[in-house]
């Protein structure tokens, strides 16, 4: 082990009791559980404020107002306002004069995922799986035409019932009952396995993901142990 | 981004106020809100002064931080054991006997056993290779596409007033 | 000091009262009765001697032998009736004398001797003259004496025959037939009443026991025209036989007075004495004694009152021979009155021996006066009666004693009445209380909290977690700790081939755009594939621009920068190297508007010596991002890396992005590299994908090599995984199976 300067070790020391003192979770909700977590929440919150101000505010709102030209004290102008506005929703009482603020990023952000939705996601998947069906695509790519054209007829079935399965418009019947056409039920079934294996395969990803944070957290611990043991 | 970085400050806040309010009124759990707000106006006042990359922000950052939230991750493979196992025991049908058989492959074709590939399991040929360029990629973009047209009409909702999530 | 019984109310009173304290009665007759014991008896040859209570039909049998012989003595009724009513001369007071109005003990048995003298030979010969008080059409009615009444025959008959009945009521006495005289009644009411006591007394002696009671006549011709018709069809007819047993007494002891002679000027006589006439002008044929009903007169007003006192229910008058048939002997006053009163001494006609001999007569009903009628408190009350109000109240006291239905003096509002004690308690029924208890639980429930069961310490599904952990720590600590790593790495995947082919292809000291868009949480599995990717990038000299859109992202990218460089042995330090331009918030408003305006979105970086990075090379050459040679997202989130696809790609042109991302956020992003045109060039998918990065670069796993010290304990760990979900899985569905066909057998049996 190399030489460690105090705080290296003491921080060591630290991050191996944390550790150990989350890893006691396993055997049960106990007070040091509870109470690493809220050493935690404090300490993201406390850096994520900092982060905001001296990246976003003190930068790009104060230093305008304090030291910048007209134009820039103009252009700052706006964002304090709403910046003001929107103090207010910290009082239950006041929080109504946030409102304009708030209406104002959730519009912005309707019309930006919008844009988004449609120019990054609808229109090229579409595209997407429009041309699984290009033999010029497929002669291109060097494999078996046959073979990839099964493919893209998988996953065009595949897209396709998996949205008939989230299609949830139906007629109501004489008797009061709503049901689905009877060809969105077949297409709706289809779509069932083809997302519960795509929810499996998130299940495995996030379990590997996990994985690889645990096999983290015990090359750590080694790390720590090991050379009080062998003393390297 | 400036108005959002001030929801950001009126999320830490409330965040303030809750934790004030549990001390003040001697709730239960009242000592952990104590170490909470210690932790957070310790960390405030040493990224405040330093900078959020300097040594002591970093000491903080990698030695608390960065080692809780990892264990928590860590521990959470352990939970997913557990309930992929017992999925079977809450519902036997088609769908979760593919997700589980399909949680496995998967599982079990992301390395080799023992040191052993087997060929066409492991490999990017491999059942699994296959599986995750084919169905599941087909139930990804199905699902993709859905939440792409889910969020242009709840956006149009919003912009046209029809709902409106900020308050009236 | 003696005590005198009042005759209405019969409470005691001091002797030496006139009128009784509780009801205002007069307590002594407007004469002296006490000398009158001494005199000479009236009715001197027959004195019949005092009876005990026992033998109150011997009594009464004497007193109407008495009256019979009295009657055959004949026209010595003048002085007969002189010295009848010389008891009524006398007015001396003597407290010492026994007063006629109080009633004898029981013991006692010390009778008046005028009661004793008293005879039918002071009957009076001719019908007396009776003076009524002076009212409006007040007429005199003569009662005419000459012969023995009819009804005085018939009480003296019936007394005779039921020698063995015990009187029920007070008075029973029947007169002697023949003799006239009916009472000599005076000016007020009282008076009259005083009188019926009187003969009640005489009664009770039994001095004129068996005696028909004189009979009464009324001249008709007194009365107005129609009143006689009026009295007929108000009156009902009582039976012959129901005469009532106080009326015999008066009867008899009217005719014992109507046999005296009264002079109104002798000195001493009362006011009503005065007014009385010798002769009286009543035929006694026509007198229709009490009890008896004529057609034109019926003194069942009294005998209504006798009714009521005897508590005889008041039927329709206008059938009283049944009822009256079935009464017996009744007494006109109500049960307080004095003892003697209600001795059984007095002669009753509840045999109606005598009666019975006068049955076939028939008795002209005698024509009352305007102001008779109008005393007549019974017509009034019968009327009501009539109506069937039997449970009115009985008046207790007072001149009304005895009568029902009496109006009160105060009016109900102004009587005091205890108030109605209404519970405090709320009157429920039972099932009532049950459902409010019912109710009341649930309510009550709501608000506690419910109690769970205690679970055992040691469940199946922690000893399970427990399993779990152990195995899974064992399969990678094994491994990490003994630094294992002959699990060969994994092959060179198409898009971790794309990727390095991208990077390969790179210029010297490209200028990259590096997304550190990651949690802490996932810090390791993404430096185990940055450690690789980020390295080749730093050997071709790139000049790496770091960003992020999560508040921990600037120091995650300081995090990785100073390790990867320091295993790699690279000196990126400093703005020279590398810009970390920090936090850009609202997220994908802010990744939006950093895709159109980098500049102006992230002007400045974190380094303290930097006020502005854009104006320094190499950064002051990119105006816009589709400038920057490479764009590599680092994410663990599979929607953070959708929105740097969706928001920034479309802006780089052909600027190549590749996504260096975590095995959890592979589903959502695979879509896009797989899209034709690809909208992600290529793709490092966590710990394997960084292995099979290391494996293509094995000059770079030898100098970082993350995954290659991670990929022994992965592959064990997803080993262990693997046979622990499918175990579990396996145990779980036998237990499923078998708790089925357990509850099926249940069913089955049940």
């Amino acid at each position: 082990m190399a030489e460690m300067s105090l705080p290296d070790l003491v921080g060591s020391i630290l991050g191996f009791s944390l550790t150990l003192m989350v890893f006691s979770y396993v055997f049960g909700d106990n007070a040091l559980f509870r109470a690493t977590i809220h050493l935690f929440i404090g300490a993201a919150a406390g850096y994520a404020a900092v982060v905001a101000w001296y990246n976003v505010t003190w930068p790009q709102l104060f230093l305008p107002l304090i030291l910048g030209s007209q134009s820039e004290r103009l252009y700052a102008l706006f964002p304090l306002v709403l910046s003001g506005l929107l103090l207010f929703k910290i009082s239950p009482r006041l929080s109504g004069y946030g409102s304009p603020a708030v209406a104002y990023l959730v519009g912005v952000g309707a019309a930006v995922a919008i844009g988004g939705a449609v120019l990054g996601t609808i229109f090229p998947q579409t595209l997407a799986t429009i041309n699984l069906l290009d033999l010029e695509a497929i002669r291109q790519s060097g494999e078996t035409p046959l073979w990839l054209l099964i493919q893209g007829l998988l996953i065009i079935l595949g897209t396709v019932t998996t949205l008939a399965y989230f299609h949830f418009g139906a007629r109501q019947k004489l008797d009061g009952s709503a049901k689905r056409a009877e060809w969105i039920e077949i297409l709706a079934l289809i779509g069932q396995v083809f997302i519960a294996i795509t929810l499996g395969v998130v299940l495995a990803g996030v379990f590997t993901s996990a994985l690889t944070a645990l096999i983290e957290r015990v090359n750590y611990i080694a790390d720590f142990i090991l050379p009080l043991i062998t003393g390297q | 981004m400036i108005v959002a970085s001030t929801a950001l400050f009126i999320g830490v806040a409330n965040l303030l106020r809750v934790h004030w309010g549990k001390i003040r009124m001697a709730r239960p759990g009242s000592a952990y809100s104590v170490l909470l707000i210690v932790s957070l106006v310790v960390t405030l006042v040493v990224a405040g002064l330093f900078g959020p990359t300097a040594y002591w922000p970093m000491w903080i950052f990698n030695n608390i931080q960065l080692p809780i939230e990892s264990s928590l991750m860590a521990i959470l493979s352990v939970v997913l054991i557990y309930s992929a196992a017992r999925l079977l025991r809450r519902r036997i049908d088609l769908f979760s006997v593919v997700f589980t058989i399909v949680v496995l492959i998967i599982l079990l074709g992301s390395g080799p056993i023992f040191g052993i590939e087997i060929p066409g399991f492991h490999g990017p040929d491999g059942l699994r290779a296959l599986i995750m360029q084919v169905p599941a990629v087909a139930g990804a973009r199905g699902i993709l596409l859905g939440v792409a047209l889910g969020t242009l009409a709840t956006g149009l909702r919003v912009l046209m007033g029809v709902d409106r999530p900020y308050g009236r | 000091m003696d005590e005198i019984r009042c005759p209405m109310c019969g409470k005691p009173n001091p002797a030496d009262l006139e009128e009784c304290q509780h009801c205002q009665a007069r307590l002594k007759p407007l004469m002296n009765t006490s000398d009158w014991q001494a005199e000479e008896p009236p009715f001197p040859e027959s004195t019949p001697q005092p009876s005990d209570t026992s033998g109150d039909e011997a009594s009464m049998d004497e007193w109407l032998s008495f009256l019979r012989e009295n009657e055959e003595a004949g026209d010595d009724q003048g002085s007969s009736g002189d010295s009848t009513f010389e008891w009524l001369e006398d007015e001396t007071d003597d407290e010492s004398d026994k007063d006629i109005w109080m009633g004898p003990d029981e013991s006692d048995e010390d009778l008046p001797n005028w009661l004793k003298e008293m005879g039918t030979d002071d009957l009076p010969t001719e019908p007396e003259r009776v003076h009524f008080p002076e009212e409006e059409g007040d007429q005199e009615i003569e009662l005419e004496g000459e012969e023995e009444p009819d009804w005085l025959q018939k009480i003296r008959t019936r007394q005779m025959e039921e020698s063995s009945v015990q009187p029920e009521t007070e008075f029973g006495s029947t007169a002697e037939p023949g003799e006239t005289a009916g009472p000599e009644l005076g000016d007020d009411l009282d008076e009259e009443l005083s009188l019926i006591a009187e003969f009640e007394q005489d009664i009770d002696t039994g001095e004129y026991a068996g005696e028909a009671v004189p009979e009464f006549e009324i001249e008709q011709e007194a009365l107005p025209e129609g009143m006689e018709e009026e009295i007929a069809d108000e009156l009902p007819e009582p039976a012959e036989d129901e005469f009532p047993a106080w009326m015999a007494g008066v009867v008899a002891g009217s005719a014992a007075a109507a046999s005296l002679e009264v002079d109104a000027e002798t000195e001493g006589l009362p006011e009503w004495l005065s007014d009385l006439e010798k002769s009286s002008t009543l035929d006694q044929e026509e007198i229709v004694p009490f009890g008896e009903e004529g057609d034109d007169l019926t003194f069942d007003w009294l005998q209504s009152q006798v009714r009521a006192d005897q508590d005889i229910p008041f039927g329709d008058m206008s059938e009283p021979e049944g009822e009256l048939a079935d009464i017996g002997p009744v007494s006109p006053f109500v049960g307080d009155l004095s003892d003697f009163l209600e001795d059984a001494e007095l002669s009753t006609l509840e045999s109606g021996d005598v009666l019975e001999e006068t049955k076939g007569e028939d008795l002209a009903p005698a024509d009352l006066p305007h102001w008779l009628e109008a005393m007549r408190p019974i017509d009034a009350a019968a009327g009501m009666y009539a109506m069937g109000d039997k449970d009115a109240p009985v008046e207790s006291s007072g001149p009304l004693a005895g009568l029902q239905g009496v109006l009160p003096v105060e009016p109900e509002i102004a009587q005091l009445k205890k108030p109605i004690a209404y519970a405090l308690r709320l009157q429920v029924s039972e099932n009532q209380q049950a459902h409010a208890d019912l109710f009341e639980k649930l309510v009550k429930s709501e608000g506690e909290p419910k109690a769970i069961a205690g679970r055992p310490v040691l469940s199946s599904q922690y000893l399970f977690r427990l399993i779990i952990f152990v195995v899974l720590l064992l399969a990678i600590a094994w491994p990490i700790f003994t630094n294992s790593q002959v699990v060969p790495l994994p092959g060179l995947s198409p898009e971790v081939l794309d990727t390095s082919k991208i990077i390969g292809d790179l210029p010297d000291n490209p200028l990259v755009l590096l997304a550190v868009d990651y949690e802490p949480g996932l810090a390791g599995e993404l430096e185990a594939i940055s450690a690789v990717v980020v390295d080749h990038l730093m050997l071709k000299g790139a000049y790496l621009t770091l960003v992020s859109t999560t508040p921990n992202g600037p120091a995650l990218a300081e995090r990785m920068i100073a390790e990867i460089s320091a295993s790699g042995g690279h000196s990126y330090q400093g703005i020279d190297r590398y810009a970390n331009l920090g936090y850009i918030p609202g997220g994908v408003i802010g990744l939006q508007g950093f895709a159109r305006s980098p500049r102006q979105v992230a002007p400045y970086a974190l380094d303290p010596d930097s006020t502005s990075v854009w104006t320094r090379p190499p950064l002051d050459q990119a105006q816009n991002l589709a400038e920057f040679d490479l764009v590599a997202v680092l994410s663990d989130d599979p929607g953070r890396a959708k929105a740097w696809i969706e928001q920034v790609q479309p802006a780089l042109d052909d600027t190549p992005m590749v996504a260096l991302i975590s095995s959890q956020a592979e589903p959502l992003v695979r879509p896009y590299y797989h899209a034709y045109p690809k909208q992600v060039q290529g793709m490092v998918v966590g710990l394997a994908g960084g292995g099979s990065y290391e494996n293509a670069h094995q000059d770079l796993a030898a100098r970082s090599g993350v995954a290659r010290r991670y990929w022994d304990a992965y592959t064990l760990g997803m080993l262990a995984a693997a046979i622990l979900i499918g175990a579990g899985g396996v145990v779980n569905v036998i237990a499923k199976i078998l708790e089925t066909q357990k509850q099926a057998k249940a069913g089955g049996k049940s």
